[in-house]
């Protein structure tokens, strides 16, 4: 009896008090919160209240000023008692204490009591409501089915509040605050977007050749019932209420939307993180476009940061100035590498640097199923539980194998360099191993040096730089793969089965100085100096 | 030769000490976002993940769902967004690296990604992860279809209450993981398939078993371990190259078949179909 009584009573609330509302002040009272967001991270503590009707209140602390609704109320000493406070209360929102939470706040001993007030005045409306409740508890009083239908009573009288709203404003659009942009055509979208700092690729989700207009950072939007928009509507950072027709797509980002029972759109409905609720029609489909590059706007409209929407010539300059300093950056890594593996281990690279040189298919060949193969062996002894602590072992020995190689390889080019450059003499000169690797990694790294330059000037010569990257990536494969090849076939450099035949064995530098004529194709390995010739 | 092993010694810290050096700091965010269950009659929810710690649950029924997350703002951007028509939500949450993951010095255990969802309301749910430590207990959900997909992971996915709803499939893909599930049988799904690349997978079938199933079980290189209890009627159909099977307690039966001796009388019946290229198959009657 006693649960009749009680629903008998909500009921004449929902039937008798709600529609008052819908032509006063009282609208508020229904106006639930639907979904609470808190973002806590090093200059910004927010809160974020959507509220049935589609409106929301937003309270934000950022960089020493706090805004409500996107307005500024007051400042704060960043790190001080009021931001401390300001945190604590929404980590206390986030357990679902949101009134207590206030009452704290309002009651804690601030020196920024303006602040204080004007955030307790905005939230206050809502206090009364459990931040994450329904409105009626299922599992106290009343049956669940009462319950569903006292809710739905009162999520009708909240849309039609919504729309009552929107027919007494009249049929135009509603916009406060915020910037509105007109698009005629969608040819020069992306730019104009880019502009705003909005994602180039939300061009690619937009369909169809109707004009836009684009919203950003209005407090509210509403298009009420009875008015038509002949464009694709674009929401950004702003929240609104649709009860009209809207004739293209509608796009909302970072904001919420409600769709009014007499909402129509002829298009498609598209949500970046986004809260949508659609109680009209969809002609087209109600559809979520995660994972694209986030919005760039900053708090205030002022402040919208500029983003570039393709590279200017300046970038490209830029680019190619950075390309190119990574080019020498890779030169100097791998010189330096070079370089140790000549001191420490040069008898061994001499030995990986013939081999590539005078079996350069085999050790190609060898290298490639090296690399195929590398895989599955892993796999097998990660399996096999005896093998699987070898497993990193493994990997370490594949990559110094191919460090070697790639060095090898680079000696190999170093050295045929320098024997068709230089007269016999010359050559001799220059003939160690030091020089061999880092004229050698130049060698291979020359066609990056030419995209790099390529790039600066890209609108001209994209496609020699295109060509050039690709062919600068396939010669880094391909002497890394013969390098790797090298390596396995010379067993680290230990066994010249591969490398070229007659070899004589290490002879010190001193004693080829003056020779001028040694049968030729022994004369460059007679170059393979001792320890004292080699040094630099 | 004793300078040339102090020379290496002396490069090896430096260069040790250069990438310590460059560990960058972290800027973390945290989002909390909790929205009330109304008059939701469906919620369909697609999670994507990139990598951290990442746990759902059944949470409080007055809440539709609600996210908890914490993630480097300067390496992942995090989108979540809610969408509804005719009393059917739909919740996407997407995050995912800014950049190439590979070129960031990031320590992946730190961040964290929460979900709480109702048991009240009929889900869908479709979960993608990349390197991710994954605890999912999703006992006491009403669950309609469940799609899973891991890769290099530490997945443990439990039912720790029975679904209560009946689950049309529940489909499980991990890459290169250890990919564990308890309490199948509370999963109240009619068609499971697993599917495993590389890794460890154990699959137990205990719970409060309400319908008949069948289970397609695949994995290319790893181990399979399945538990079954022993009121449940279990038919194993084995089709595998270089893999060892043990299923104590079995009839081996024409045709790669394995058969629980109270196949006949079982009041549940599972149909297991296992296939795989190399590793073992272990069968266990609880």
């Amino acid at each position: 009896m006693r649960k009749v009584m009680w629903y008998t009573a909500l009921l004449l609330f929902v039937g008798l008090v709600i529609p008052s509302t819908l032509t006063g002040q009282a609208a508020q009272a229904v106006d639930e919160v639907v979904q609470t967001a808190v973002v806590l991270s090093g200059d910004e503590a927010t809160l974020d209240l959507e509220l049935a009707s589609g409106r929301s209140q937003q309270v934000r602390f950022s960089d020493g000023i706090v805004y409500i609704d996107g307005r500024e109320a007051g400042s704060y000493q960043p790190g001080g008692s009021l931001e401390s406070a300001w945190r604590d209360f929404l980590r206390n929102v986030s357990s679902g204490e949101l009134s207590e939470a206030l009452l704290e706040l309002a009651n804690a001993d601030l020196d920024n009591g303006g602040a204080v007030d004007a955030i307790a005045g905005a939230l206050a409306p809502y206090m009364s409501q459990s931040s994450s409740g329904i409105t009626v508890d299922v599992s106290s009083e009343v049956s669940a089915e009462m319950a569903a239908e006292i809710n739905r009573a009162v999520e009708e009288a909240t849309a039609a509040a919504a729309i009552a709203t929107a027919q007494l404003e009249g049929l135009e659009e509603i916009i406060e605050g915020g910037l509105v942009i007109e698009l005629a055509e969608l040819e020069g979208l992306a730019q104009s977007l880019g502009r705003v700092g909005i994602a180039p690729e939300i061009e690619g989700i937009l369909n169809g050749d109707s004009p836009l207009r684009v919203i950003i950072e209005a407090d509210d939007y509403m298009l009420p019932s009875g008015a038509w928009l002949g464009e694709t509507l674009i929401l950004v950072e702003t929240d609104g209420v649709i009860a009209g027709t809207v004739s293209g797509d509608v796009l909302v980002a970072e904001g919420s939307l409600l769709i009014t029972p007499s909402g129509m759109i002829e298009g498609d409905v598209i949500g970046v993180d986004a809260s949508i609720q659609n109680e009209g029609t969809i002609v087209g489909d109600l559809r979520s476009a995660e994972g694209f590059a986030p919005f760039v706007l900053a708090p205030g409209i002022s402040n919208i940061r500029m983003a570039r929407r393709g590279p200017s010539v300046v970038g490209n300059i830029w680019s190619g100035f950075g390309s190119l300093a990574k080019t020498i950056a890779m030169y100097l890594l791998f010189g330096f590498l070079g370089a140790l593996v000549v001191y420490f281990f040069r008898n061994n690279l001499e030995t990986v640097s013939d081999t590539v040189s005078y079996s350069f298919g085999r050790s190609f060949l060898t290298g490639l199923a090296a690399e195929i193969l590398f895989l599955p062996i892993g796999l097998v002894m990660t399996v096999l539980i005896v093998t699987a602590i070898a497993v990193p072992f493994y990997a370490l020995a594949f990559l110094l194998l191919g460090l070697l190689g790639y060095v090898g390889v680079a000696h190999a080019a170093g050295e045929n360099l320098t024997r068709r450059r230089f007269s016999s003499t010359a050559r001799m000169r220059r003939s160690n191993s030091y020089y061999y690797v880092l004229n050698g990694i130049g060698v291979l790294l020359a066609l990056f040096v030419g995209a790099a330059i390529t790039e600066m000037a890209y609108p001209v010569l994209g496609w020699a730089h295109d060509i050039l990257i690709a062919s600068a990536w396939i010669l880094t494969w391909v002497a890394a793969t013969s390098g790797l090849g090298a390596s396995v076939l010379s067993r680290a450099g230990t066994q010249r089965k591969f490398a070229r035949p007659g070899e004589l064995p290490a002879l010190p530098f001193d004693s080829f100085a003056e020779d001028n004529t040694p049968y030729e194709g022994v004369r460059a390995a007679r170059y393979r100096t001792g320890d004292k010739g080699d040094e630099i | 030769m004793r300078s040339k092993t102090s020379i290496a010694t002396a490069i090896t810290l430096a260069l040790l000490a250069g990438s310590v050096a460059t560990a960058e700091a972290q800027s973390w965010k945290t989002i909390n976002k909790s929205r009330k269950r109304r008059s939701q009659e469906f919620l369909d929810v697609k999670i994507k993940y990139a990598v951290g710690r990442f746990e759902v649950s059944r949470g409080s029924d007055n809440q539709l769902y609600r996210l908890d997350s914490r993630y480097d703002e300067d390496v992942f951007n995090l989108t979540s967004s809610y969408l509804e028509s005719d009393r059917r939500g739909q919740l996407v949450i997407d995050i995912d690296g800014k950049n190439d993951l590979d070129d960031v010095d990031y320590d992946y255990e730190a961040g964290h990604l929460r979900l709480d969802l109702t048991g009240e309301t009929p889900l869908s749910l479709s979960m993608k992860f990349g390197a991710a430590e994954a605890r999912l207990d999703l006992g006491g959900l009403r669950l309609q279809n469940l799609l899973l997909e891991t890769g290099a992971s530490d997945t443990h996915v439990s039912f720790s209450e029975p679904n209560r709803e009946t689950a049309e499939y529940c489909t499980f893909k991990a890459g290169a993981a250890a990919f564990k599930v308890e309490d199948l049988g509370n999963s109240g799904c009619e068609d499971i398939s697993v599917s495993g690349g590389v890794g460890k997978l154990a699959l137990d079938f205990s719970g409060k078993w309400k319908n008949d199933a069948k289970a397609d079980i695949n994995v290319g290189l790893g181990t399979i371990e399945i538990s079954v209890p022993a009121e449940l009627g279990v038919r194993i159909d084995k089709s595998t190259f270089l893999m060892s099977f043990k299923a104590p307690g079995f009839e081996k039966q024409d045709g790669g078949v394995w058969v629980s001796r109270n196949w006949d009388t079982a009041k549940h019946r599972l149909t297991v179909s296992v296939s795989g290229a190399f590793g073992g198959v272990t069968v266990a009657r609880l």
